[in-house]
């Protein structure tokens, strides 16, 4: 039994995982976004946000499983951030000046510092990625 | 003014979802009452506050980015700072400063231009 292949985490199912979590989501910020502007169908978008939202979530669970939780988390939040601020302005032309835009990269960046966890030890098998313990999940009692 | 409560009613319960789910996962997965409570009470709420979210866009209908962005900060700065008082979690200078930094982008994309309301 190959379970070595089994066990490693594939690359391409990860970045199909992530990108799935990014598009869905993405969905369910276009139904909220709908939703809240477009009165007749608010009901139908708020449970088809929802439901999307959801889904997210579980491929989210995914990429954690495959990933270092700091990385995970890192690229989720920002990623996601970054594609639904380029996605609304590219779709509804909001009107933003360049400080509004310099605004929402320091957003970026801030939300990217402050999902970085420190990492206590560094494994120092093959397949660090998933061995890494950050020191605010690891156990203490 | 209605902005400012809604904003205010939504990242409360935001926060609330996220400390619900925080407080939960010390219990036992699927199992003990403390997760369940957690698990349902954080849903309930976090799902319902999209309804808020929703009124967020319809406040905010030719700026959808400021309104993505004002919804999502607040409650991210708001559940980092009491996620890290309640839990007593400490977090590194990095991650203070990233905090900060998400304050200052909130700001400066709220105050440096238009606010996209009717």
């Amino acid at each position: 039994m190959k379970t070595n292949a089994l066990q490693r985490p594939s690359r391409g199912m990860t970045a199909i995982l992530l990108a799935g979590y990014y598009l869905i989501g993405l969905a369910a910020n276009f139904c909220f976004k709908e939703g809240g502007t477009d009165a007749a169908h608010h009901w139908y978008y708020f449970i088809g946000g929802n439901l999307l939202g959801i889904a997210s979530t579980a491929l989210l669970m995914g990429v954690y499983a495959r990933l270092n939780v700091n990385l995970a988390m890192v690229l989720a939040t920002s990623g996601a951030f970054l594609l639904l601020q380029g996605t609304f302005w590219l779709v509804y032309h909001s009107p933003l000046t360049v400080w509004q835009a310099a605004g929402i990269l320091l957003v970026g960046v801030g939300t990217v510092l402050a999902s970085l966890q420190p990492v206590e030890r560094r494994s120092t098998m093959g397949n660090a990625t998933t061995t890494d313990v950050p020191a605010e999940r690891a156990p203490c009692n | 003014m209605q902005l400012i409560m809604v904003l205010a009613f939504f990242w409360a319960m935001q926060i609330f979802a996220n400390v619900a789910f925080k407080w939960g996962s010390n219990g036992t997965a699927g199992r003990s009452w403390r997760w369940r409570i957690g698990f349902i009470s954080g849903n309930i709420v976090g799902a319902s506050s999209i309804l808020l979210l929703m009124k967020i866009y319809a406040l905010l209908p030719a700026n959808s980015n400021l309104a993505a962005v004002l919804a999502g900060s607040g409650g991210f700065i708001g559940g980092q700072l009491l996620l890290a008082v309640l839990f007593k979690s400490k977090l590194t200078t990095v991650q203070w400063i990233g905090v900060v930094l998400v304050a200052m982008g909130t700001a400066v994309t709220t105050l440096c231009g238009p606010a996209g309301g009717h």
